[in-house]
């Protein structure tokens, strides 16, 4: 748009380093609970079962071995399937941030020609193009994609040879994002376009375009409620049953199993949901934090004050950043104990293969996709915080992610009850 | 700048390498479609499918025998006692539909008969070589394709690791017509060569402009800017150009199952091909013909009205028309890999959400179908958001809501209709992908077929209102300008377009009305949908008023508007009879229905578009169409179209169905069917006139200045074409246009727009 800040490209390894400290952190996550606590728990499990399995044969009481064998199974899913989930986010965190910030750091600085001589250059920008090309690749092959993940995730290992064409076109979408980063990261608030007309003069556009987007979201969303809604209404739930509803009174109860039969009974099972409802809502407030750190004015007559023991929150760049991390940190657990609480409903025989699955998996894991859009794009926001820092002139790019943010929160207030209680 | 050209070159290239993954799938891409085998595990060239003993040609009744075996590379001879080695399937089928001959195997306890074809038994799971006998077919005049597949099994427990693969066959009889080119391949051809020919276009274009310095790489940083770029009119240009492109293929579709139709009891397409075409014809003409040229118009006029430099987000507005460009592939990728999408642009399941078991409606190119359509989603969403948040934040000083030009009032009433109606569809259309490739159960096996027809439909009416009420906007600049006078009564055109815009989202249920809704609901509908006939016909009250009393000057784009009047009154009238719960239970599915979307679609959305190319062409170009070419395009395009779709009508109250691939002789059908054929390919040509008409024109038409039909809006204030960004200095809009002025305030209206003083009323 107009002149921004200058920026070295080099500055991009910063983020490749990011990356590769991102990927170590990943294999040792998987390494310790996935493989080390995780075996611990699926020895403890094959224990259990040979006892239950003897006892069963001796024609002895087995109860307490079952009970035993199915919590040292749970247990074993959750650091398995917990370590795995790390490991998997953090390989596409290290990826995004180490293909993105490689690029590029290769790329050469933009000259700045100072001929102030009333031109408008047009900038173009070839973002688009490569973006547009990589989903298309990416949905080309994403039949195959699945038929070649389902497996590994499974643990069935595999050829992964099927996911090339799916991984491809993820490879050009990031290499397309990261080019938008690089045009993105000098903008320091110089040039923010400013609506011109009745009713939102004087606003940021920007900020206008995120709620207009929004409008587009809270439509989805619509559209998995009154879907499951519409769904729901048709079967035969055990709470129908028990209300004798019109054609449901016949049936047997237990005929239609739905996601919440399955989780709202049991404290343990629900607590992943429970806890991430609270970890979105306080992800929520430190997104608001970095923005009033942010935007704050402190010169130096009015310092940032921080309580002294807190040393990553002694300035303001510091803080924004740590805030930041925070938000990211808060939403990388919500993915986590949901695939944690997934693989618990597979474990009952609960899967995709069933319409209450399918719009229970498809609604939730929507959000989760949103969520997860949200924790890629903040790992952007966490880089540029280190790099070129937010400030009181930057500071907004904070708060239109932030409503974002906010919107994922709501959506999530509304699926829990929804998908989890009723 | 040369790094991002390598990583171009290495994009592209890796993008070669995964291509051979996917032409080696037995199936072509995706894998859906295994098409009448339930094989298990994955496709994979792993797995090689050996026939030896099936002649090249056969001989009436003679039989063959043959043998077959599996060749797995990477497991060759697993699980030797698990008695579970590998599986066949064998089909069999004629080339006119018939029986393609008998099929057993030896000795006969190794198969049996299933879904049409032989399958192997438990007993046959335990080796990986069978021999066959085939009888061939009775008639030798026919093809047989013959469709091997054979699953080499890990002997594991489930299907975990297998893999299958096919071998096909195609075996002409001796007195079989010798493979004439099936329409698949001449569309192909067709489309292929259309392509190259806009590339070599292009070059030419490029090489004319200065022979004497031309180089290829001169030529790259010529194209370069168009594939970077994020200017408005550029991206306004390409979509247009897109749309024009589509328009024409979806037309050359339409014009071979025409072809189809013109003889009772024709065999020119199969009935697959027919399925795929009117499907692939039906989303072409709507989401990448009709609402690309649209958004074209959208792009390069609506900022040019309400004085902004450009729209709020560029970059995303150029993401939007390359996800657009880039769904087409996937769209038409069935007919490059074999059979192409079939579910109708309606897409219902259930039949089209069938998964895994080979059955109808899951040809390789639906799935792939299906993520194009996720893409255009994704595409039109991206266009919403900028055009919304452009409306409300970027007009200039002066163009307050109530005086933005009609133009970009329809465009902000339909792109809020679109915007908010396409996450249903978005939303629904997804279910299905998962139904396909995850094996979800959204709408088969338990699910609920109906769902999809309220999220599709919920977007689908509202989708119909989106692509008309631009094409309002343009016939009433091109109007009022003919008229030489501002609109007349534009509150009430303002309204009106706001009240079908909201109107129109609780009619959906009218497209439902067979499906076994409750009368109470029927009502309901019946009600809402002739409502949307009220403002509808104040616009055209509206128009006829600012026509009455005018000094009419007949251009091209007045001809094509005035024929837009009388057409899509006409449309409109065929569709108050479908409201009517009744009357719709008979005319539901008939020909009466295509009449009825023929009128309001071709008659009035494509015939305003039409318009708005004459009316705004030297506003791009800074050149006049030829009124001559112009003319001669209005004449035979009117002329023809209405000779080839009122005939319709009568068929559909005659009770011939639509989508139908053929219909006997005894109907009586014949006569009315040749004459649209013929008239439609009569159609189909004069379009060519106007192609013609704007290639010429765009080097060689007259030289025109800022405004020369004497508009009423800012666009014509600024030059033809105009500089970029687009107004570099905000203008100030100074006169009231949406007060009714007529001619004789017309001399420096345009001048004062921007500068002058008050205007009288």
């Amino acid at each position: 748009m107009s002149s921004t800040a200058s920026v070295d490209n080099n500055i991009w390894m910063k983020a490749v380093m990011y990356a590769g400290v991102i990927a170590v952190i990943g294999l040792v996550s998987y390494g310790a609970l996935a493989v080390g606590a995780g075996g611990y728990f699926h020895h403890e499990y094959e224990e259990n079962k040979e006892m239950y399995e003897e006892a069963k044969a001796n024609g002895e009481d087995y109860s307490e071995f079952k009970e035993d064998k199915e919590a040292a199974h749970l247990q074993y899913l959750n650091f398995k399937v917990g370590g795995t989930a790390i490991l998997y986010m953090c390989i596409v965190y290290a990826a995004f941030l180490g293909v993105g910030g490689f690029i590029n750091s290769t790329q050469p600085n933009e000259e700045h020609h100072d001929d102030h001589d009333d031109h408008h250059e047009h900038h173009g920008s070839f973002s688009p193009i490569i973006f547009a090309l990589g989903v298309m690749l990416f949905l080309m092959g994403f039949p195959e994609f699945v038929d070649t993940v389902t497996p590994l995730i499974n643990g069935e290992g595999g050829g992964a040879s099927g996911a090339l064409l799916s991984t491809i076109g993820l490879v050009v979408i990031v290499a397309a994002v990261g080019n938008w980063w690089r045009e993105d990261l000098p903008f320091n608030g110089e040039g923010e376009q400013i609506a011109t007309s009745w009713p939102f003069e004087g606003q940021d556009v920007r900020k206008v375009g995120l709620w207009v987007f929004i409008m587009s979201e809270i439509m989805v969303f619509a559209s998995f409620f009154s879907s499951y809604l519409r769904m729901r209404t048709e079967w035969c739930t055990d709470w129908a049953i028990r209300a004798e509803m019109g054609e449901c009174a016949d049936v047997a109860l237990g005929t239609v199993v739905t996601a919440s039969d399955l989780l709202r009974y049991d404290l343990g099972k629900l607590m992943p949901g429970a806890i991430n409802t609270f970890a979105l809502i306080i992800s929520s407030y430190t997104i608001v934090l970095a923005l009033k750190t942010a935007k704050s004015k402190y010169t130096e007559d009015n310092p940032f004050k921080a309580p002294k023991l807190l040393p990553f929150l002694k300035d303001k760049k510091s803080a924004v950043r740590f805030y930041l991390l925070a938000t990211f940190l808060l939403g990388s657990m919500f993915i986590v104990l949901k695939l944690i609480e997934w693989s618990h409903l597979i474990h009952e025989g609960f899967t995709i293969q069933s319409p209450q699955g399918s719009i229970f998996y498809i609604a939730t894991g929507a959000h989760g996709l949103h969520v997860f859009v949200g924790l890629l794009v903040m790992l952007y926001m966490i880089f540029k915080a280190d790099t070129i820092e937010f400030d009181e002139d930057n500071g907004q790019g904070i708060e239109y992610f932030g409503l974002y943010w906010h919107f994922v929160d709501l959506a999530w207030v509304a699926i829990f009850p929804a998908f989890y209680l009723y | 700048m040369k790094t991002r050209g390598i990583l171009i070159v290495l994009a592209l290239a890796l993008t070669l390498l995964a291509t051979p993954q996917f032409t080696a799938m037995p199936t072509g891409i995706g894998s859906a479609g295994n098409d009448g085998c339930s094989c298990h595990g994955g496709a994979s060239d792993l797995t090689e499918i050996v026939v030896i003993g099936l002649p090249e040609s056969f001989n009436a009744s003679e039989v063959y025998e043959f043998s077959m075996t599996i060749e797995a590379q990477d497991f060759p001879r697993a699980a030797e006692d698990s008695g579970r080695l590998g599986g066949y399937r064998i089909l069999a089928t004629a080339s006119d539909g018939s029986s393609g001959g008998l099929v057993e195997v030896i000795p006969s306890d190794l198969g049996h008969e299933m879904d049409g074809g032989l399958t192997h038994t438990s007993d046959g799971n335990m080796q990986r070589s069978w021999n066959f006998t085939w009888t061939a077919p009775a008639d030798d005049s026919v093809t047989v394709t013959m469709r091997i597949y054979g699953n080499a099994v890990n002997g594991g427990d489930g299907s975990g690791g297998d893999h299958w693969n096919q071998e096909i066959l195609n075996i002409g009889g001796i007195n079989a017509s010798g493979t004439s080119a099936p329409p698949l391949t001449i569309l192909m051809t067709a489309i292929l060569l259309a392509i190259i020919i806009i590339g070599l276009g292009v070059l030419w274009n490029f090489y004319q402009r200065d022979p004497e310095s031309f180089s290829m790489q001169n030529f790259w940083s010529y194209l370069k800017p168009w594939l970077s770029t994020t200017d408005h009119k550029e991206v306004g240009i390409m979509y247009f150009l897109f749309g024009m492109f589509f328009f024409l293929v979806g037309g050359l579709l339409a014009l071979l199952f025409r072809i189809q139709l013109a003889l009772p009891e024709n065999d020119f397409l199969s009935y697959d091909e027919y399925n795929s075409f009117f499907t692939l014809h039906g989303t072409t003409m709507i989401f990448l013909a009709a609402m690309p040229m649209i958004a074209g118009f959208m792009n390069y006029i609506l900022p040019l009205q309400i004085g902004a430099y450009d729209l709020a987000f560029p970059r995303i507005n150029a993401l939007g028309l390359w996800i657009l460009v880039f769904s087409t592939p996937l769209i038409f990728t069935g007919v490059w890999t074999g059979e192409a999408a079939d579910i109708t642009w309606v897409m219902y399941p259930p039949y089209s959400s069938l998964n895994n078991f080979g059955d109808l409606g899951n040809n390789p190119g639906t799935t792939a179908f299906i993520a194009g359509i996720l893409m255009l989603g994704a595409s039109s969403t991206l266009s919403g958001v900028n055009f919304i948040t452009t409306v409300f934040t970027l007009r200039a000083r002066g163009v307050d809501l109530m005086k933005m030009p009609l133009f970009t009032w329809s465009v902000f009433v339909s792109v809020f209709m679109l915007y908010v109606s396409l996450p249903a569809f978005v939303v629904g259309v997804a279910f299905l992908m998962l139904d396909h490739t995850m094996a979800a159960q959204f709408y088969t096996f338990g699910g609920d077929p109906l769902l999809f027809q309220h999220l599709f439909w919920f977007f689908g009416h509202p989708e119909v209102y989106v692509v008309v009420i631009p094409a309002f906007g343009i016939v009433s600049e091109v109007l009022a300008t003919s008229a030489r006078r501002s609109i007349f009564g534009y509150k009430s055109m303002v309204f009106a377009m706001a009240g079908i815009g909201v109107v129109g989202f609780v009619v959906w249920g009218h497209h439902m009305l067979t499906s076994g809704m409750s009368p109470f609901w029927r009502s309901l509908f019946m009600v809402t949908t002739m409502l949307v006939a009220v403002p509808t016909g104040a616009k055209i009250f509206n128009w006829i008023w600012t026509l009455q009393g005018g000094s009419i000057k007949l251009q091209s784009h007045t001809m094509w508007s005035l024929g837009f009047l009388i057409t899509f009154t006409l449309g409109g009238l065929s569709g108050m009879f479908f409201p009517v719960a009744g009357l719709d239970i008979h005319f539901h599915d008939s020909y009466f229905v295509v009449a009825h979307f023929h009128y309001v679609f071709i008659g009035g959305i494509i015939f305003a578009l039409f318009s708005g190319t004459y009316y705004w062409f030297p506003k791009a170009t800074g050149k006049k169409m030829d009124e001559r070419l112009g003319l001669w395009h209005f004449l035979i395009g009117f002329t023809s179209y209405n000779a080839a779709f009122w005939p319709m009508h009568a068929l559909g109250i005659q009770g011939m169905p639509r989508r139908t691939h053929t219909y006997l002789a005894e109907t009586g059908w014949a006569e009315y069917n040749m004459t649209i054929t013929i008239f439609a390919i009569i159609f189909g040509l004069s379009q060519l006139i106007f192609v013609w008409n704007i290639i010429k024109s765009a080097s060689k038409g007259d030289k025109v200045e800022n405004d020369p039909w004497g508009g009423w809006s800012l666009e014509w204030s600024t030059t033809s074409p105009p500089p970029t960004p687009s107004f570099a200095e905000m203008p100030t809009l100074r006169v009231d246009t949406s007060r009714h002025h007529g001619d004789e305030d017309k001399a420096g209206f345009v001048e004062n727009l921007v500068k002058g003083k008050e205007v009288g009323n």
